[in-house]
């Protein structure tokens, strides 16, 4: 392989990705957008939260709606301030009528409170919507205390003892990592991982992409005839892949000073610990090199991009796999199926990344998924070189799974 | 590099490309078949054949894209590959430029792949580009330029490493007669350099034009090989053009016609074997008036169409066997 003919492809490659439009498109809308998948769950719940439940409540008791109108709620959480209960004790509606004006738009929903409620503990809710939790939760709780709270009456207790019985409890909680212990609570550290994940992903994948992209329409414009005549097909490769990978870290670079710039200007230091950024870094080049790889071997044997398009949903989901299963995972790091999946290559990245966010894996663990992820990315790139070799040629149909195996077990000839 | 523009060939008593009982198979597709030609050095070389014959494949074979399943290729004195790459330049059959770069970084790109360094690359490419009349073009994007002076860019990015092979596939297309001329005469001077250029076209006109020696490929074989003088001789007969003022039929039914195409009011006809075409001329005159008269000699047109059979060089199917070449109502010596 000649050194100087690599570097001129990678150059060619880097300097035209990076003049695209699209690379500074991709530059700035890449975290607006993983901003936006964060920011936006936090957000929108504070958003929709404030929208005011009207609750009607048929409570012929007469113990239970006048204490949920009240405002002697414990304070802190939202819904429960917000909402409106408009109490029936007699002459409530029919339910036909409370239904009705239900899905008039009235009321939020109907809470029917049995003559029995004492001795079975159960109410009825009625709505079009049952899926707004923290709501609905909020009853529940406040439903528990006023029953705790009738209970330690009929045993006596005093005021100030039924006070301290209802007084909530707190879990502060402390994240051991290995920078150190800190104050974290689910939602940050989960968000950071999936965080992390986006970031890998926004990096790896556009850039193969762009790869694959690159290859199709070298083909399609036969560039690729005039390249192969000048250089072997593996000093093309390993060029292209070279280049685009330089153009990855570039936007990792530029991403990486913005961030620092921007926590400067606002002096909060940056969320990310040297630990992360150690294994992201460990990680990230490997798997640049298997997807870049995988992708340019894909870009190699198809046609059209529409060609490639079954490959790639496929490929994504993989890399995105922790964060579709990342609220599994957070309950159960060390889980048998987490730590299986980490010694898949193509998941080791991002799987790595997330259960390191989450609970560091133990370190043997990950030299051993590193050194897997290693090997298989020396193969896949040896395999996918043979497999470009053969395909940049081929301008027909699409080859076969068992072609493609028989290319990529050919030797070089 | 230190290699100056256009320096003369360094060795010229081999070969510059030779196959001998070269094969190739895709999957149970035969695409080159024990083909063998000799291209001596300083020759600009004829390769014909009809779409399917294993042109492409030869030549991809020639760059060490593809590698032979059998036969021996040598080129320059050496085996395909590495060893011969930066002495090659080629000129793929459709535009094998990169579309959205300028004319100049185009340039600079593939003759730096090829060994000249960025500095060089530039000033040769300025250099060339004035002499086919793109001087002006060089910061344009490629994909601005009309056909024809892609085309020409194209040219340009073959020859700018100085090669001593030059593989020129369908080079004439979309190019407008004035730029043909101005092709035609680069090709002539390069050859005139001592280079040796392999010219694979449909264009029989510029073949005869250009080439001193050609093959006739077709099925993966070579159905010819030689001088085109000689090829002519051994292949082809005289075709008589005779444009007369009335009704054709004296010659459609002439009893001595073996072939005639008619256009018109013009006939290209060949007669039988050991006819006198005065003696015919005179019976035909005798019955119609004759405005044209004239003996040609056998176009290469004509004998790639009666070798290869089928109607026109751009359209032939492949020849996929021996029995398709020698048509009946064609009498041709079979290779």
């Amino acid at each position: 392989m000649r050194l100087p003919q690599v570097m001129r492809i990678a150059k060619r490659e880097y300097v035209e990705s990076v003049r695209k439009k699209s690379f500074v498109f991709g530059l700035i809308a890449t975290p607006v957008l993983l901003l936006m998948m964060v920011v936006l769950p936090l957000v929108s719940g504070a958003l929709f939260d404030a929208d005011e439940a009207r609750i009607a409540v048929v409570d012929p008791t007469g113990e239970i709606g006048p204490r949920l109108a009240g405002t002697d709620w414990p304070s802190g959480d939202g819904a429960r301030t917000r909402s409106e209960f408009v109490v029936y004790e007699s002459n409530a509606p029919s339910p036909e009528t409370l239904d009705a004006l239900v899905a008039a738009g009235e009321y939020s929903g109907w809470l029917r409170v049995p003559e029995d409620f004492e001795q079975t503990g159960k109410y009825e809710y009625r709505s079009e919507s049952v899926t707004n939790v923290a709501l609905l939760q909020a009853l529940e709780t406040r439903l528990d205390q006023l029953a705790a709270e009738r209970e330690a009456r009929r045993l006596g207790l005093d005021d100030a003892q039924v006070e301290r019985l209802l007084a909530g409890t707190s879990l502060r909680t402390i994240r051991l990592g290995a920078d150190g212990a800190s104050e974290a609570d689910f939602t940050q550290v989960y968000l950071k991982a999936v965080a992390l994940v986006m970031i890998l992903f926004f990096a790896l994948i556009p850039t193969g992409h762009i790869l694959m992209r690159s290859v199709i329409e070298e083909k399609a414009n036969r560039v690729i005839e005039v390249l192969v005549s000048s250089v072997s097909p593996l000093e093309l490769m390993t060029g292209k892949v070279l280049g685009l990978g330089a153009v990855g870290l570039t936007m990792l670079g530029v991403w990486t000073v913005a961030g620092t710039l921007l926590s400067i200007r606002f002096g909060r230091a940056l969320p990310v610990a040297g630990g992360e950024l150690a294994v992201f870094a460990a990680f990230f080049v490997p798997g640049y090199f298997l997807f870049a790889a995988l992708l340019g071997g894909i870009g190699s044997v198809c046609r059209t991009e529409r060609d490639a398009q079954p490959f790639l949903t496929p490929i994504s989901m993989t890399m995105l796999l922790p964060v579709m299963i990342g609220f599994a995972i957070a309950q159960q790091p060390d889980h048998w199926l987490a730590r299986a999946l980490t010694f898949f290559p193509p998941m080791t990245p991002s799987l790595v990344l997330f259960r390191y966010a989450i609970k560091p894996p133990p370190f043997a663990e990950m030299a051993a998924a590193w050194v897997l992820l290693v090997a298989g990315t020396v193969i896949t790139l040896i395999a996918a070189s043979r497999v470009f070799r053969t395909g940049i040629l081929m301008t027909g149909k699409r080859p076969t799974l068992p072609e493609l195996l028989r290319w990529a077990r050919a030797s070089a000839g | 590099m230190g290699i100056d523009r256009l320096a003369p060939v360094r060795d010229v008593r081999e070969e510059a490309v030779s196959f001998e009982t070269v094969r190739k198979v895709f999957d149970r597709h035969v695409a080159v078949d024990d083909l063998s030609f000799r291209v001596p050095r300083g020759t600009i070389y004829g390769l014909l054949g009809p779409n399917g014959a294993g042109k492409t494949t030869s030549m991809r074979m020639l760059m060490g894209i593809l590698a032979p399943d059998d036969g021996r290729i040598r080129i320059l004195g050496e085996s395909p590959g590495e060893a011969v790459r930066e002495r090659i330049g080629y000129l793929p059959e459709e535009r094998g430029l990169y579309p959205t770069m300028s004319v100049i970084d185009n340039l600079k790109f593939f003759g730096s792949i090829r060994g000249l360094s960025v500095g060089e690359a530039r000033r040769r490419a300025t250099d060339w580009l004035h002499r086919v009349r793109l001087g002006g073009s060089a910061t344009r994007k490629l994909a601005e330029l009309s056909k024809g002076n892609q085309q020409k860019v194209q040219f340009v990015a073959a020859v700018l490493h100085d090669p001593d092979l030059l593989v020129l596939d369908e080079p004439f297309t979309g190019l407008d007669p004035v730029n043909q001329d101005l092709l035609r005469a680069l090709v002539l001077e390069l050859a005139t350099l001592g280079k040796t250029v392999i010219l694979s076209t449909h264009l029989m006109d510029e073949v005869e034009r250009l080439c001193s020696r050609i093959a006739l490929v077709s099925g993966g074989r070579a159905l010819v090989e030689g001088p085109l003088a000689e090829v002519k001789r051994r292949h082809g007969s005289d075709t008589l053009a005779v444009d007369v003022a009335g009704d054709g039929a004296a010659i459609e039914s002439h009893p001595d016609v073996a072939e005639q195409r008619r256009l018109g009011n013009s006939f290209e006809v060949r007669l039988r074997d050991g006819v006198d075409p005065s003696a015919w001329l005179a019976e035909i005159a005798a019955r119609v008036p004759v405005t044209r008269f004239e003996v040609r000699a056998p176009s290469l047109h004509s004998i790639f169409v009666s070798l290869v059979g089928g109607d026109a060089p751009a359209s032939v199917e492949p020849a996929k066997s021996p029995a398709r070449a020698g048509r009946a109502s064609q009498s041709v010596e079979a290779p």
